[in-house]
């Protein structure tokens, strides 16, 4: 029959000691890791959601959906009467396709057209435009699903020329991204 | 015996730990090259009319444009790199399935059908190579959309007399594609995993549409030049069909913006009612509406004819103003 010594078994016990704090503790150090790992991944995930709206602020005003056009050339300046199309396309409750298109363009960012100068009464306008701009100047182009209930919601914004169809009238205004994070 | 057992135990856990820790790394590295890229052609979109660039990483990629579109077109419209995860774009890029290089070429291209509807983007690689193969009756044609390619393009204008399987076979070893386009004619070249072939027919008398054959396949079709060059760089029919079709809905879109601008334009103002607006309304109606399909492309153009004379007329008018 197998015996071991007393001296034996308490040098097996103080081993599988060791070696269970040895493991615990290396366990503890990866999740360190791996909760730091996750945390730059967080990190390079709100880096590129920033380049993102950088990058979207950049290329709204060039839009086709948005741009003045005169006879097919494209001018720096953004089309009222286009804004209040576009607005209406892509919040028609009758049909969603608009909605689902440009959620893939606008992802989580609102995008919100604010007039400047002429000033003019704070608040949303019509699709018309007859009362522009003594009643309005605020245009919400875009809200994405992700508004209600986020955790952080971050703004930039650019100067941008608007210009009236009608009266051939140049103002200004500003585009804001608003990131919804 | 059993602290042996126990140590392999550890080692594999910590070995198996490092392997996915070494994933996730490329992995992410991958999906943020994707979505940089994505960025940038965005930002290449606010070029007025064209624009071309080359990208440089440093070290070999393998990037997948509509990779696996030909088995379902779930998979339309999305870029992947190496093992990352793929980016779902909503822009028109035009490009080879497979791209395994150090650099690639981007080359933008405003869409006008006949407003601005968006930007075409164009890419390939240094490795990639295409021959425009030109006959008689197309020469002018090819070496106008010869000239207006960007020169950093992997591009060669031929004759088709001067085509055959050992330039094919040559130019084979030297290149990870080589793709031969053909005008009108087809030279007799095998098919493979390295050598291309397209077939371009213009539809009588006009320079701007037609269809297309690849690889000897099934015919397509094709409304501008814009899309012409997009049949030119795309690696395949149901790759070229994603982002045509991509282009066609963006088109609709658009016109349904300029249909709405147009019900807001008040119809009257000092100097007497607009005539003109209800003519354009009828022809951006049809662009939004219609589905534009291999049986009826050809018609678009009566379309586009009239919506642009209606609007030069409005332009030219005192009771109007131009809708684009």
């Amino acid at each position: 029959m197998l015996q071991f010594s007393k001296k034996a078994q308490v040098e097996l016990i103080e081993m599988i000691t060791i070696m269970v704090v040895i493991v615990v503790l290396l366990l503890v150090a990866v999740f360190f890791y791996f909760k730091f790992y996750a945390g730059t991944i967080t990190k390079s995930s709100e880096e590129l959601n920033q380049q993102e709206a950088e990058v979207l602020l950049t290329s709204i005003t060039s839009m086709p959906e948005l741009q003045c056009s005169l006879e097919s050339e494209n001018k720096f300046c953004i089309d009222l009467y286009k804004v209040s199309a576009f607005r209406g396309l892509v919040n028609d409750p009758n049909d969603q396709s608009g909605k689902q298109y440009y959620s893939n363009i606008f992802k989580n960012k609102g995008i919100v057209i604010k007039s400047i100068y002429p000033n003019s009464n704070n608040g949303e306008c019509p699709s018309q435009l007859i009362e522009y701009p003594t009643n309005c100047n605020t245009w919400i182009i875009y809200t994405p699903g992700k508004a209600q209930g986020y955790t952080k919601k971050s703004t930039i914004s650019t100067v941008v020329s608007l210009y009236h169809p009608i009266t051939k009238q140049y103002g200004i205004g500003k585009i804001v991204i608003e990131d919804y994070s | 015996m059993f602290v042996a057992i126990v140590g392999v135990v550890i080692l594999g856990f910590f070995i198996n730990i490092s392997r996915q820790q070494f994933q996730l790394g490329s992995f992410k590295s991958s999906t943020e090259i994707a979505a940089t890229i994505d960025d940038a052609l965005e930002a290449f979109s606010v070029a007025p009319e064209q624009a071309d660039k080359n990208f440089d990483f440093g070290r070999s990629l393998k990037f997948y444009v509509n990779k696996n579109a030909d088995k379902n077109t779930n998979f339309c419209n999305q870029l992947s790199v190496d093992q990352g995860q793929a980016v779902t774009y909503s822009k028109i890029i035009f490009a080879p399935l497979t791209l395994e290089s150090n650099s690639i070429n981007i080359w933008s291209k405003t869409w006008f059908f006949p407003f601005k509807v968006g930007s075409f983007f164009y890419i390939s690689s240094p490795r990639i190579k295409y021959h425009l193969v030109y006959d008689a009756s197309t020469e002018i044609n090819v070496r106008q959309l010869y000239s207006e390619i960007p020169r950093r393009f992997n591009f060669e204008l031929n004759s088709i007399s001067t085509i055959n399987q050992a330039l094919a076979n040559s130019e084979a070893q030297n290149f990870d594609l080589v793709k031969f386009i053909f005008f009108n004619s087809q030279a007799n070249i095998a098919v493979n995993d390295k050598v291309n072939t397209l077939k371009v027919t213009f539809d009588p008398g006009s320079d701007r549409q037609g269809t297309l054959e690849f690889n000897s396949g099934p015919g397509t079709f094709f409304l501008t030049k814009e899309m012409l060059y997009g049949a030119i760089f795309a690696g395949s029919k149901s790759s070229y069909e994603c982002s045509r079709n991509l282009a066609l809905t963006k088109l609709k879109f658009v016109a349904g913006v300029y249909s709405g601008k147009v019900d807001l334009l008040p119809p009257s103002n000092t100097e007497g009612l607009c005539d003109k607006y209800s003519i354009i309304n009828e022809n951006l109606r049809v662009l939004k509406d219609t589905q534009i399909t291999q049986s009826n492309y050809q018609n678009i153009y009566s379309n586009i004819n009239t919506l642009t004379a209606a609007n030069r007329e409005a332009a030219g008018s005192g009771e109007c103003v131009a809708v684009f």
